[in-house]
């Protein structure tokens, strides 16, 4: 009777801890986007006074703020390699893979790739009109994360109880 | 070895900056045109480069070998895009004017079809040929030049392109700012001289304050406004500049400066040269040699110029 009572336990919690991962996946997924929206308004707030490089903006934002994609990218930018590279291998890295869906990633890499091809008028244009896509993005992603996390939640409260109550 | 100029030649291809990294010291020039043998300039000497690494004098049977070194227009845009660290906006005022200027001074001229916005040149796109101009420093390289002249008036330095005349100007700067030492602003509008890049200067060019990328009429004018020199240095003279050359004498500064002029008889029929002159503000013309760089060909007074 003890070993099922703690088997029971083990198996709720395991339960909840897939629910809690699950739902941290959704928050990161916020968290992303949400870098993103900041980094254009931070290269917006910097082309208007200064005209620093790119490369320079993504690692003055990634050194002070950038923990996910933009702090990706200023770490590979040491590298050396082609944009368009360094770009690629920070979306391959698993957590960001696995955390954006495919268009999020696409229309992610066409923005990182536009910003330094156009002249300084075209470049806050761009940024404006990416911008609004992300706020666009960054609002569905978060009423997917709070609508999933709490049924996330629930499912494997609930199925865990379930297990734990059929192994009693 | 300068890195930033590796840099430069990496962004087209590993394999061609190897090459051309064996003879960078005596490379001047390196003019990639999409689709065509690349062709460098080797002691005013044109060459090509084969695919195995040789450099072949540059003629009308070694320019159509297959062999040569080339690159596609993709290949040249992928490149200017890293030249310019991906951030067109930042060089694109220089861009509009034909030209990127990389840190270490290195002037990178491109061509291609003109965008253009009101009668102005927007933008270039489909760039079909790029020419790398390397730049060099010589320390000392002025002192033949300062010592004939002498430092108590202004002087015009004239001559072709790569003929030395910027690291003349950078050396001057040098020279008069650090070993008399004199109060001198240096005019760098293209980047040039000093090649400044984040607050630094790629060059050695002593204790001259430096102007860059200001357009030359409001950098001569706010220099003397605000730094009071002694000297104003300033490199690519053209007749549109007559009017801040005209400040610099009525403030009693000497004014050194370059213009594009290959020899006194054409200088002569020259127009910017013709107003330039005009204005008195330099008492000797020193001609450069076409053929070797900070070369001194001929340094002849006013009068002398116009008795000839």
């Amino acid at each position: 009777m003890p070993i099922k009572a703690v088997g029971a336990v083990l198996i709720m919690t395991s339960g909840i801890l897939i629910g809690v991962s699950l739902k941290s996946r959704l928050s990161y997924r916020v968290d992303l986007l949400k870098e993103v929206y900041d980094f254009l308004l931070y290269i917006k707030r910097n082309l208007n006074y200064d005209m620093p490089a790119l490369s320079d903006l993504f690692c003055q934002y990634g050194t002070e703020w950038g923990c996910g994609l933009i702090g990706v990218i200023s770490d590979s930018l040491e590298n050396d390699e082609p944009f368009e590279k360094i770009v690629e291998h920070s979306f391959s890295a698993a957590e960001i893979m696995n955390t954006l869906n495919v268009s999020e990633q696409n229309y992610l890499k066409s923005v990182f790739l536009q910003l330094g091809s156009s002249d300084s008028e075209s470049q806050l244009m761009l940024i404006d009109s990416s911008a609004a896509q992300l706020e666009c993005m960054i609002k569905e992603s978060t009423e997917e994360k709070d609508r999933k996390s709490r049924v996330y939640m629930s499912l494997s409260v609930y199925s865990g109880m379930i297990i734990a109550i059929l192994l009693i | 070895m300068d890195n930033n100029l590796i840099r430069v030649l990496n962004s087209f291809s590993e394999q061609f900056c190897r090459i051309i990294k064996t003879k960078l010291d005596s490379v001047s020039e390196i003019r990639i045109r999409s689709n065509k043998p690349v062709v460098i300039y080797m002691s005013c000497m044109p060459y090509l480069i084969a695919e195995d690494g040789d450099f072949l004098p540059a003629d009308k049977q070694t320019i159509l070998n297959d062999d040569c070194i080339k690159f596609s227009s993709r290949e040249i845009k992928n490149a200017f895009a890293r030249i310019c660290e991906y951030s067109v906006y930042k060089y694109q005022s220089d861009i509009n004017n034909g030209f990127v200027t990389v840190c270490g001074g290195h002037r990178i001229g491109i061509c291609g079809t003109a965008v253009l916005s009101d009668g102005k040149v927007k933008s270039i796109s489909d760039i079909s040929s790029v020419n790398i101009r390397i730049a060099h420093e010589f320390i000392g390289c002025s002192a033949e030049l300062l010592q004939r002249t002498g430092i108590d008036s202004g002087f015009l330095i004239c001559g072709v392109p790569s003929s030395g005349k910027t690291t003349l100007l950078r050396d001057i700067g040098r020279t008069l700012s650090s070993e008399i030492p004199a109060k001198v602003s240096i005019v760098d509008e293209r980047g040039e001289i000093a090649a400044r890049f984040g607050g630094e200067n790629c060059f050695d060019t002593g204790l001259c304050d430096i102007y860059s990328g200001y357009p030359k009429n409001k950098a001569i004018i706010d220099s003397i406004r605000t730094m009071s020199p002694d000297y104003v240095i300033c490199d690519e003279l053209t007749g549109a500049d007559v009017e801040s050359v005209l400040y610099t004498l009525n403030y009693g500064v000497k004014l050194i400066a370059s213009l594009h002029c290959d020899s006194p008889e054409t200088a002569k029929n020259n127009g910017a040269f013709r107003k330039l002159t005009g204005t008195h503000a330099f008492e000797k013309i020193v001609f450069l040699d076409s053929r070797t760089p900070c070369r001194i060909s001929r340094i002849l007074t006013m009068e002398e110029l116009y008795a000839d």
